[in-house]
């Protein structure tokens, strides 16, 4: 078991690599000159220069890329662009906000998916197994920064129960921090519900069909006891491969929900970040998205051997 | 031929009703230029803000332009998007997956490469090309080809690995049969099923990223109707005149849960062995 997480995180090393090549070469490929944006219209030939060599502009990209890399590893992103703060710390201060929702959203969304997907399997072919399908096809196929517009419509400015936008943190609201969590977590969690209950409920299906469910339920187990503990925990596999993989998306998600929101998060950040061309912070908000998704799917990957004492790690 | 006729004989509901669906919102695309009579991006000061009417089928925005109008053609650049970007993440997805699935001496340099970019999601990567190149139709199209092409790469290897030893590639590798011809006539012709699926998904997905591009303001601009640049036009008209919201998200819609559901029913149909979400 150590050897096998051992030798999965060294099998990261590569992808990180490649992760780090690909933010940095995006973002040192955008057009607009960060030096003249920072300078203004008015900026002398001399300044130009002089910045430029501050900022290490006057490099060829090759080198840019392994000294930006080497601080990088050290946790090192350089300075914002426009914030005059270190990135890193920028980063980390809008991480709470983007979490919270993040969190929320998966607890909400994984939930609601193993309900559908469960209820669908279980009642396969009748009307339940209907209603859940389409409840889940509207997950994927509903663009979400639509669905939120139409969330603040209804529930923010027509019926008044939730904040329009903006953002709260628990030491500073208290429990009324969830008023401002209610509309974006639901609506990324919906199409994760969506994609969580696809899965569930094909992988349900695959194994109520086993041999050792028939012998459950013929030993006279009840129902909910062979539905729960033998088949669920069996159909888990898929199922947590997609909650890993899927969380990226909900990421990528609150990148345009925390514009909607005005949710000081790393999303809104990002976003912002485009907009101005200030590289240091894209490149930052990138590897830190790619991270987590590296990270988690780390997570999925040892926990196969929970779920299925069948997989030795070799 | 065989593949329509069996489809028709297969009666699915759900493959019939989304095809319908599809061939009506296509038609509308394709026609675009022919249903309307008012311009998608002509002004009209005295109609503006207009609810439906006979006259306009969907009412007017803030400009008085004709909704169903730029609802047709945003349909229509949608439809376009959706279409190339499905061709471009197809063509290299298939060659690069064949590349690291026929050739193991490549599969694990292309499987790392692969991995680093799925690492990122999808629209984030797309969000910063479409940054990179600047807005616009076909720089879009190219960002979420990008964007998609890892996936659909290692489906393809994925099915060319499960192919490539099977006896009937063996024996005609044994009488001579070249990399190429092989690869042609017998490994893809036998990857089409899931390269067709993923498809028909990966056209859902672009419309979805099309919209949020267009959306935020660096996919197709203004005043070029799109469904995403009509959804933040009308933002700031949701209370007095929530039509202008309403259709363009319901367009979208319609077209990516059809896309997706043809998508679930093709799955079904053409790999018994992958049971899918509606059939089983």
């Amino acid at each position: 078991m150590r050897n096998y997480i051992i030798k999965r995180i060294l099998l990261l090393i590569p992808v990180i690599i490649i992760v780090a090549v690909i933010a940095f070469f995006i973002t040192n490929l955008m057009p607009g000159d960060p030096v003249r944006v920072i300078l203004g219209n008015f900026a002398t030939e001399e300044q130009v220069l002089r910045l430029e060599q501050e900022l290490g502009l006057d490099q060829p990209l090759i080198i840019r890329f392994f000294s930006w890399l080497s601080r990088v590893i050290r946790g090192d992103f350089g300075n914002s662009l426009y914030l005059n703060a270190p990135v890193s710390e920028v980063l980390l201060n809008r991480i709470k906000p983007t979490f919270m929702i993040a969190v929320t959203a998966e607890i909400i969304g994984v939930s609601l998916g193993l309900l559908l997907g469960i209820t669908a399997a279980v009642n396969h072919r009748k009307i339940l197994d209907q209603f859940s399908i389409t409840i889940s096809l509207f997950g994927i196929s509903i663009p979400s920064f639509w669905l939120s517009l139409m969330l603040i419509f209804v529930f923010a400015v027509q019926l008044r129960w939730f904040p329009v936008s903006g953002f709260k943190s628990f030491s500073e609201a208290g429990l009324g921090a969830f008023r401002y969590l209610v509309l974006p977590s639901f609506t990324l969690a919906f199409m994760q519900a969506g994609l969580v209950a696809r899965m569930t409920r094909s992988a349900m299906l695959d194994t109520l069909k086993q041999d050792y469910i028939r012998t459950a339920r013929s030993k006279g187990i009840s129902a909910k006891n062979v539905i729960l503990k033998h088949a669920l925990k069996n159909a888990m596999l898929p199922i947590i491969t997609v909650i890993g993989h899927n969380f990226a998306i909900l990421l990528g998600g609150t990148w345009i929900i925390e514009t909607i929101f005005v949710i000081p998060g790393t999303g809104f950040l990002a976003i912002n970040a485009i907009m101005r061309r200030d590289i240091p912070v894209i490149q930052a908000c990138i590897i830190f998205v790619a991270l987590i998704y590296i990270v988690l799917n780390l997570l999925v990957d040892i926990s196969y051997g929970f779920f299925n004492p069948k997989i030795k790690y070799k | 031929m065989l593949f329509y006729k069996s489809l028709i004989k297969l009666k699915h509901p759900y493959i019939i009703t989304a095809l319908v669906i599809l061939m009506i919102i296509f038609t509308l695309a394709l026609l675009a230029p022919v249903l309307t009579e008012y311009d998608p991006e002509n002004n009209d000061a005295r109609n503006r803000l207009k609810p439906p009417s006979f006259k306009h089928f969907l009412g007017t925005d803030e400009f008085g332009r004709d909704v169903f109008t730029r609802l047709i053609y945003g349909i229509r650049a949608s439809m376009q998007v959706g279409f190339s970007v499905v061709i471009l993440t197809a063509v290299f997805g298939i060659i690069v997956g064949v590349l690291a699935g026929y050739y193991p001496s490549l599969d694990n340099v292309i499987m790392r490469f692969l991995d680093g970019m799925m690492a990122f999601p999808g629209i984030i990567i797309a969000i910063s090309l479409a940054a990179i190149w600047g807005a616009g139709k076909y720089n879009i199209i190219f960002a979420l080809s990008f964007a998609y092409f890892p996936k659909m790469a290692r489906i393809v290897r994925s099915a060319v690995i499960s192919i490539k030893d099977i006896e009937y590639v063996e024996s005609a590798r044994a009488v001579g049969a070249k990399d190429n011809y092989i690869i042609f006539n017998y490994i893809l012709r036998n990857c089409t099923s899931p390269i067709l699926v993923q498809a028909t998904f990966n056209f859902a997905l672009a419309i979805l990223d099309e919209a949020a591009l267009s959306f935020l303001g660096i996919g197709i601009m203004p005043p070029t109707p799109s469904l995403g640049g009509m959804i933040t036009d009308a933002r700031s008209y949701m209370t007095v005149a929530p039509w202008l919201i309403i259709s363009p998200g319901v367009m979208i819609i319609l077209s990516v849960l059809s896309l997706n559901l043809l998508g679930d029913g093709l799955r079904d149909f053409l790999d018994p062995h992958l049971k899918g979400s509606i059939k089983n």
